[in-house]
């Protein structure tokens, strides 16, 4: 009889294993440097709180302040009873493909209270997020004509904030390739890619912060 | 009475997991009905590739693969642990196509794909398709509407949607396969 229990816990240990995931945020892909913003529909997603436990269930953009986002609400399924997550009580938020890191309302100072910082790249060893300061560019020039014929990069955010090593760092439009490149010299596999000026461009940021993680430890 | 019970489980064990390997993606019509946009269908998230490999020699052949095709394969790599898995991003222009009146029309896809590596097989996991612009890829491809609500097929994308995304994920199964 204990043989047969032991060949049903077997089995059930066999079976369930196959069924276990281990929990990776990974980005959606996209690249776009224009302004991403948290929606207020129910959809699903995940909040990791403070204390590092995982909440997976209906999320929602909550409260705003401007377009920025002030909390977020969660429920487990549709009819039950939703809680409002602020900034201070979670680390981070996966809704709707976006990422969303709570970190200092004032980013000089580690403590204090926290905000919502709706991410452009999230990764291990450098993050980039969108800066709520951000000029965006609206593009256009004014022909001979007077008509706007003509834009570029319209929607575009003309500046970036870099997360590393718990340090931020501010990536902007006119100057990315010198600010990119002190924060991103302990990497020298990378540094050898940055002389490809066609790809180290700031319109290219997703790509360069993704290129900098990957390569990081090799 | 023993031994046959315990041959009895290891069969059934096998069985169960065998009849979960799919060798290839394809699209099947599921129950779901929709209005307006039809009769939903779905390809299978994942499908083997089943060799006599060691899990560290088809880590060797996934990767070198991705490397033939890439000049910077860690553009692609979301993440990556030898011997178990790779995990890539692609992205795949114009791979949605329809066809409607004699015109084609086509957008860019983006999905992830998971490596599980093993000895003896390699199995593929595809997850989060998305559909868009190669900047942008914003919405979210659950299945296709290939049918009409009353189940007859869409002439604009029955045989043409389905066979190209098909088509193109078989052949990253075929090109593990014929790798040597």
């Amino acid at each position: 009889m204990r043989k047969l229990i032991t060949i049903i816990a077997f089995l059930c240990v066999g079976l369930t294993s196959t069924a276990q995931e281990g929990r990776t945020f990974y980005n959606s892909g996209n690249s776009s440097t224009t302004k991403k913003y948290v929606g207020a529909s129910w959809l699903q997603g995940t909040i990791i709180l403070a204390d590092g436990s995982e909440l997976n269930g209906q999320v929602r953009g909550y409260s705003y302040k401007g377009n920025d986002i002030n909390s977020f609400r969660y429920r487990l399924k549709k009819g039950d009873k939703a809680r409002t997550i602020k900034a201070d009580a979670c680390t981070l938020i996966s809704y709707d493909g976006l990422i969303i890191l709570s970190l200092p309302k004032n980013l000089k100072k580690k403590t204090g209270k926290r905000k919502f910082y709706v991410t452009l790249y999230y990764g291990e060893h450098l993050t980039v997020f969108q800066n709520p300061k951000a000029q965006i560019s609206e593009g256009g020039y004014a022909s001979a004509s007077g008509n706007n014929a003509v834009s570029f990069n319209e929607g575009q955010m003309l500046s970036f904030l870099a997360l590393k090593n718990g340090e931020i760092s501010k990536l902007t439009a006119l100057n990315f390739r010198k600010q990119m490149r002190k924060i991103t010299s302990d990497n020298k596999k990378f540094m050898e890619r940055t002389s490809d000026k066609k790809w180290f461009k700031y319109g290219n940021i997703y790509k360069i912060a993704h290129y900098y993680n990957q390569t990081k430890n090799q | 009475m023993k031994p046959f019970l315990f041959i009895i489980s290891l069969f059934l064990f096998f069985s169960v997991q065998a009849q979960e390997k799919n060798l290839e993606f394809k699209y099947v019509q599921t129950d779901e009905k929709k209005a307006i946009v039809g009769i939903k269908s779905v390809m299978n998230s994942s499908a083997f590739v089943l060799n006599d490999k060691t899990a560290a020699e088809n880590y060797e052949m996934v990767y070198g693969i991705i490397a033939k095709k890439y000049d910077y394969p860690e553009d692609i790599i979301l993440s990556a642990t030898p011997s178990e898995e790779i995990v890539i991003q692609e992205q795949a222009p114009g791979l949605y196509e329809t066809k409607s009146m004699g015109f084609v029309n086509s957008f860019d896809m983006s999905y992830n794909m998971t490596f599980l590596i093993r000895d003896g097989s390699i199995e593929c996991v595809l997850s989060d398709m998305k559909l868009g612009n190669t900047a942008a890829m914003t919405e979210n491809m659950e299945g296709l509407y290939l049918h009409r609500k009353n189940g007859k097929p869409k002439k604009t994308m029955k045989g043409i949607t389905d066979l190209k995304i098909e088509n193109y994920f078989n052949s990253i199964l075929s090109s593990l396969k014929s790798e040597k």
